[in-house]
């Protein structure tokens, strides 16, 4: 029986020039836009590679110098390009791609590439992620709005009906045959895109890279089924085509062109960060005044000072068995991570609170949902560049200490600055900078707003269909 | 005259008489006031940092004239009072803000105002090295862009442009009045004609209405921005303008409702999304922006080599640009700072050119493909009368840096010349004037 509709429903469609215009073009702009997302991905991933590895060439090639010179000269992350962000360019062309890493202070991640474009950049970026999100609803509103209207004007739905067919049955068989029509339509895009994916994947930075591949695979087919689900019943319970037409284009302005502006005009109204100059000064006034407020940098050396003499059962640094001001520093740089991460933390906390509304409204909007779940997958949301900004500070404490500590214990009171002196070993001493990608668990975690928001959608749109399809009129 | 009167009543009568199109009319009413609130929010936030900035700047040069004039003969003024007279260590006190403010039309196209820096404290070192920071901003709401007036006018009304006339020709067929209206005195295209006419007056009327609103709720002086205001006005007509000619030429094909509403929300789909994503991609790939990381490193490389030399490495390249500044004087440590600064900016302002040539690489494919989209051409022309564009920020760009030479003026010849500043030449510390953006 379901075959019969299958063909009738595949017939139709593809006679249908509306249906070939569109899905044709839907078709080919997937094309293009996995190739040439591709491209984009892979030019600025081997930019960012090369570039990381002549940072860390010229680290270890630095010659001989104090390690305290060498921490001044620092490091560089760069922000690599996850191995799906080529379907999914997310918030990366928003976020910076480099961070300096130097003794005494941390850095922002710098470059966008936001910055150096015009406004053409805020009309968005050809991805698959753009065209499934985007333009597939749109797609599947065309392909399915008259799927009951049509049927009962020309009287068939009368008839089927009276052969015994139930119009849940008929609802459901609908759903079916549309659902794979449009599987038809984005397969291919997602044959390419697994080939160009597993073809480098021996060089892939994501962990799960197949796990997340296919979660992503079947968010969007949720996605799409959630469209099609609505379709088919704002088409059975609308008295004409043009009606159904009409509500269900209303309902994609709503979801793709107004909500998402305005959720996150509203969240950062309701939640405000500070400018970067407020978080500076805060961090200066904590640093000097101490984190309370009474604990100020001097009397904090002070108690330093005499707490290690001491330790150490000596009245004055010259004596000591370790270079002093190497202790210092570490301690003074330890404080002043205390503070950072403290200020840090709030920041990020605001954004995701302002973010949680967005998260939160995907309950009214799918298109939220799937936006923050596809990002999520493809390594190109906050949480990973939060995760990036962590681990690129975290890798300049580890190079900071190493360089304090060599300094506390080897370079020996009476030596003069520029005479102590460690060589290439020691920088070698550092490991690589690497960055690991969240695992598909953390993920599926940091997302669970927007999993649960497309659950919802999908089973509520099911349950509609069981529980409202009798009330449906035949004529 | 009188016929065209007459049509536009009854068309007034049958649009008001329409629920869901009096619906949809409130809806882009309340959009636009929304927007218009939206912007102003945003803008004032920028300006209450502002004030804030001027402010401490303020604050930073009082403390400095109540330093010179304590008294001296207490061991804690007297180097405070040393500091402040100390050409080096007062530049790194007092810093200035070179600030660009919001234009008055800024709040109804944001553009690239929360994207780019709109403040930068300098004093008179390294310039590039002062501009390596960047504002805390939230990604995801940099992504998803702004709700302002321009938003309202490019995205929501080409959608009610189309609603209100896919079906002005093919209504009367498919309801079979057609005919009846054949059989009138008047042309059936003069109707057509006339019924264009008043939905592409009723628009503009709408667009003038908001446009207004968004003047006078966020106190623009008319007076003073007539131009700015009328040059705005035209870019809505022509953009208007446009959707009705593509309308109007689908129309014109005669084919039936459904054809007309799905060939243009096709049209509104390619010009405002899949045209400007496709060109955004295009450019990235012709001319990808400039690896800016190169600045950093650049950077990081020259002052390492500063502090691992002797200091004569710095002098012999300085003194050789800097012959005035030339006494002999190898070992004074802020002297050999100070020319450090110099020479790296230099070598950086160099780098710097490669990073403009490129981004201006970048302008030039976007201006040559641009008017395949409708939609963002409008937009630019839109960033362009606010001041808000990408333009508009390297001319700001430009103005700081003219600021910081300006600086570098009034501190290089007193380090160098072992000078101390004295109390009466406090006020002559330029100072970052906004003025003339305002006149532009």
């Amino acid at each position: 029986m379901f075959k019969y509709f299958f063909i009738k429903e595949l017939k139709e469609t593809l006679r249908d020039a509306r249906f070939q215009v569109m899905g044709g073009l839907v078709f080919i702009l997937l094309i293009t836009a996995t190739l040439v997302g591709y491209r984009g991905f892979d030019q600025l991933q081997q930019m960012r590679k090369q570039a990381q590895q002549q940072v860390r060439q010229e680290w270890v090639g630095q010659g001989n110098k104090h390690p305290h010179s060498a921490a001044h000269y620092g490091h560089m992350a760069f922000k690599p390009k996850p191995t799906l962000s080529f379907m999914d360019f997310g918030l990366d062309s928003f976020t910076g791609m480099v961070v300096y890493m130097e003794a005494h202070k941390q850095n922002d991640i710098l470059y966008s590439q936001a910055q150096d474009s015009t406004s053409l950049i805020r009309f968005g970026e050809m991805t698959i992620a753009f065209v499934l999100q985007m333009l597939m609803p749109l797609l599947i509103i065309f392909l399915v709005f008259a799927s009951i209207t049509r049927e009962r004007e020309g009287g068939t739905l009368k008839m089927m009906v009276s052969q015994g067919v139930s119009t849940r049955k008929i609802l459901l068989y609908k759903i079916s045959s549309y659902s794979f029509i449009t599987l038809l339509l984005f397969l291919p895009a997602f044959l390419i895109a697994s080939t160009l994916l597993f073809r480098q994947s021996h060089t892939a930075l994501q962990t799960h890279l197949t796990g997340k591949f296919f979660t992503l695979l079947s968010a969007y087919w949720a996605y799409f089924m959630i469209f099609i689900v609505l379709s088919v019943l704002i088409s059975a319970f609308s008295k004409t085509s043009r009606m159904a037409l009409v509500q269900l284009l209303g309902v994609w302005i709503f979801f793709c062109i107004l909500m998402p502006k305005a959720t996150a005009n509203i969240a950062d109204n309701l939640y405000t960060a500070p400018a970067k100059y407020e978080f500076d000064d805060v961090i200066k006034k904590k640093v000097e005044a101490g984190i309370d407020g009474h604990n100020p940098s001097d009397k904090r050396f002070e108690a330093l000072k005499q707490q290690t003499l001491k330790k150490y059962g000596v009245d004055s640094i010259a004596k000591l068995p370790i270079n002093f001001s190497g202790l210092a520093m570490q301690v003074g740089e330890e404080y002043t991570d205390q503070v950072y991460d403290q200020e840090f933390k709030k920041v990020q906390q605001v954004f995701k609170s302002q973010n949680r509304v967005s998260e939160v409204a995907g309950l009214i909007n799918p298109l939220l949902a799937i936006r923050q779940v596809s990002m999520g997958l493809a390594g190109t949301d906050y949480h990973h560049h939060v995760k990036f900004a962590t681990e690129a500070e975290n890798y300049r404490r580890k190079m900071v200490k190493m360089a304090n500590n060599d300094m506390m214990v080897n370079h020996k009171p009476g030596i003069a600055y520029k005479d102590y002196k460690v060589g290439r070993g020691f920088w070698e001493s550092l490991p690589p900078f690497q960055y690991k990608m969240a695992s598909l668990n953390e993920i599926v975690q940091q997302n669970l707003w927007g999993i649960a928001a497309l659950l919802v959608w999908f089973l509520g749109g099911f349950a509609l269909i069981l529980y409202r399809s009798s009330s449906i009129s035949i004529v | 005259m009188k016929k065209l009167l007459l049509i536009y009543k009854f068309e007034w009568k049958n649009l008001i008489a329409n629920r869901i199109m009096v619906l949809i009319f409130l809806l882009l009413i309340l959009s636009g006031l929304y927007s218009i609130y939206y912007g102003q929010t945003e803008i004032k936030k920028q300006t209450t940092h502002i004030g804030y900035l001027k402010q401490q700047e303020k604050v930073r040069l009082d403390t400095i004239l109540y330093r010179m004039k304590a008294d001296t003969s207490f061991k804690a003024n007297k180097a405070a009072f040393q500091r402040a007279q100390n050409p080096a260590q007062l530049n790194r006190f007092v810093k200035a803000y070179a600030i660009n403010p919001p234009s008055p039309m800024a709040s109804l196209s944001l553009g690239q105002r929360d994207l780019q820096p709109y403040y930068v404290r300098l004093d008179a070192t390294g310039f590039h090295q002062q501009m390596n920071t960047s504002e805390i901003k939230n990604p995801l709401k940099l992504f998803t862009g702004n709700f302002d007036l321009a938003f309202v006018f490019i995205y929501l009304f080409p959608l009610v442009i189309i609603l209100l006339t896919y079906d002005i020709y093919s209504a009367e067929k498919e309801q079979g009045t057609l005919p009846l209206l054949a059989s009138q005195p008047l042309k059936v295209s003069q109707v057509m004609w006339i019924k264009v006419s008043f939905r592409l007056l009723t628009i503009l009327g709408l667009g003038l209405l908001l446009t207004l609103l968004g003047v006078v709720l966020n106190g623009i002086s008319i007076a003073h921005n007539l131009g700015k205001i009328s040059q705005w006005m035209a870019i809505i007509s022509a953009y208007t303008l446009f959707w009705f000619a593509l309308m109007y030429g689908i129309m014109a094909l005669r084919k039936s409702s459904a054809f007309n509403a799905i060939t243009g929300l096709g049209a509104y789909l390619m010009f405002t999304l899949v045209f400007p994503a496709l060109l955004n991609i295009f450019i990235n790939i012709q001319a990808p922006p400039p690896a800016k990381n190169e600045m950093t490193n650049l950077i990081r490389t020259r002052s390492s080599k500063q502090w691992g030399n002797p200091k004569s490495w710095v002098f012999k390249d300085f003194y050789l640009k800097y012959p005035q500044y030339n006494d002999g004087d190898t070992l004074n440590f802020y002297k050999w700072l100070y020319a450090g600064y110099t020479i790296t900016d230099e070598k950086a302002q160099e780098v710097n050119g490669q990073f403009h040539r490129q981004i201006q690489k970048r302008e030039a494919l976007g201006k040559q493909w641009l008017w395949i989209t409708p939609a963002v051409l409008a937009q630019e022309k839109l960033n362009q009368v606010a001041q808000t564009g990408h333009r508009a920020q390297q001319q700001y760009l430009q103005k700081a840096q003219a600021f910081h030479a300006q600086l570098r003026d009034f501190y290089y010849p007193r380090i160098f010349k072992n000078k101390k500043v004295t109390i009466e030449e406090v006020n002559k510390i330029p100072r970052y004037s906004t003025q003339e953006v305002k006149r532009n």
